[in-house]
């Protein structure tokens, strides 16, 4: 009696933690369009420093992605209640992006700009993030951009400096604008069938 | 009180719970801060020729053996642990499990990398780790709500910054305080707030 008891209430906690991976794995795909913006940017920036020649390219561009993304979610969170696995993987993200920013920086100010170890810190922070994600919300397809990422970081620390940016450039397409579309092409799916139902 | 009212309040005590749930396992995994934080310092005097000998003198194998056998211990460990919990995972232990993984496959995928290839020298080794130990302190600490931890993971980002400004030595120094204020005080102080909950529990018991 007690055993089946016990049995229950296991199944029943273990329903609501596979309903709520489900929806933080919603909530993430509607996030989608960040990963294409900051593709985006990835993008601008490194066409900006390369035939610009200008310094400014990486903080300016990354400043205003910051901002832009800042707002736009900002706009999006209102009114909508916060879930346990929503604050993980936003505490990730934040996590992330303030270490990638100390660190690039003081990287930059300390004369220490080198093409291989600012690609393999970038790759390892993505890296970080994407499989700390992919693993609160058993999502294979997050899980295989943090190994692409985590890949080019290993190229950059092997190859010449044109392969680490051929690295870099294609890790920024597969995981941000492939997979940010993905995850967009997801969430719209998920809605029309909504619609549907509804 | 209206029933949207009501449902915001039981989901905003719902997620307190969680985090008071979170907090205290991260409490009970206490001891890994400290093994690694000796670790670090085993490894820091292994490679500087503090001791060795015939077999143990080769110092370009003192992280990669420290760290690959405090990784095997923390695993044995960790397994005995699980095999004797009472309490089932818990979504937030999930969570954070999940993050510390991360940085530790992030970490030994890079390190090693970067230190065959020659490409970093020790300061940026020393700014790579803080910035991914502050990373994954950071993340935890923002989930649990953990001022205590978030105050380590600024201590790891100082260091980070300090490495990559200072000298060599500067770099060494700001590394080995912040192991002794991140992973030594601290661990011992979650262990402490664990021991003193269990006796709690046991008095209320």
């Amino acid at each position: 009696m007690e055993r089946d008891a016990k049995n229950t209430e296991l199944t029943e906690r273990l329903e609501l933690i596979s309903s709520m991976i489900a929806a933080g794995r919603r909530s993430s795909e509607s996030w989608g369009w960040t990963f294409v913006l900051w593709g985006v940017a990835y993008y601008i920036a490194t066409a900006w420093a390369m035939w610009g020649h200008s310094n400014l390219a990486w903080p300016v561009t990354m400043i205003s992605a910051g901002v832009l993304s800042s707002v736009i979610a900002s706009r999006m969170t209102r009114g909508q209640p916060e879930t346990m696995l929503g604050r993980a993987i936003g505490a990730v993200w934040a996590s992330m992006g303030i270490s990638l920013f100390i660190v690039l920086i003081s990287l930059g100010m300390t004369g220490r700009y080198d093409t291989h170890v600012f690609m393999a810190i970038i790759g390892m922070m993505l890296a970080t993030a994407n499989a700390a994600s992919a693993i609160i919300l058993k999502w294979k397809m997050q899980f295989a951009s943090a190994a692409v990422w985590l890949g080019s970081a290993v190229a950059a620390c092997f190859g010449t400096e044109d392969q680490a940016w051929i690295a870099f450039l294609a890790a920024t397409f597969f995981c941000q604008i492939v997979f940010g579309v993905y995850a967009m092409i997801c969430e719209s799916r998920r809605r029309r069938s909504g619609v549907v139902h509804a | 009180m209206s029933a949207e009212n009501l449902e915001l309040t039981e989901r905003l005590e719902l997620i307190q719970n969680m985090m008071a749930e979170g907090r205290r396992s991260t409490t009970r995994w206490a001891w890994t801060i400290v093994l690694w934080g000796v670790a670090f310092y085993v490894a820091i005097a292994w490679s500087s020729g503090m001791f060795g000998g015939p077999i143990w003198g080769q110092h370009y194998m003192a992280w990669p053996v420290t760290m690959i056998g405090t990784w095997l211990l923390t695993w044995r460990l960790a397994g005995r642990m699980h095999k004797g919990a009472k309490a089932p995972r818990t979504t937030v232990g999930r969570a954070i499990m999940s993050i510390w993984t991360a940085m530790g496959i992030s970490m030994f995928a890079l390190l090693l990398p970067l230190g065959l290839s020659g490409r970093a020298d020790q300061q940026v080794c020393v700014a790579v780790v803080a910035t991914l130990l502050g990373t994954a302190n950071a993340a935890s600490s923002i989930l649990i709500k953990w001022k205590a931890q978030f105050a380590c993971a600024v201590v790891w980002w100082l260091a980070s910054a300090a490495s990559l400004f200072g000298t060599v030595t500067q770099s060494m120094i700001a590394f080995l305080a912040a192991v002794f204020f991140c992973q030594i005080v601290f661990g011992i102080y979650a262990m402490i707030l664990e021991s003193r909950e269990q006796r709690q529990g046991a008095v209320n018991a």
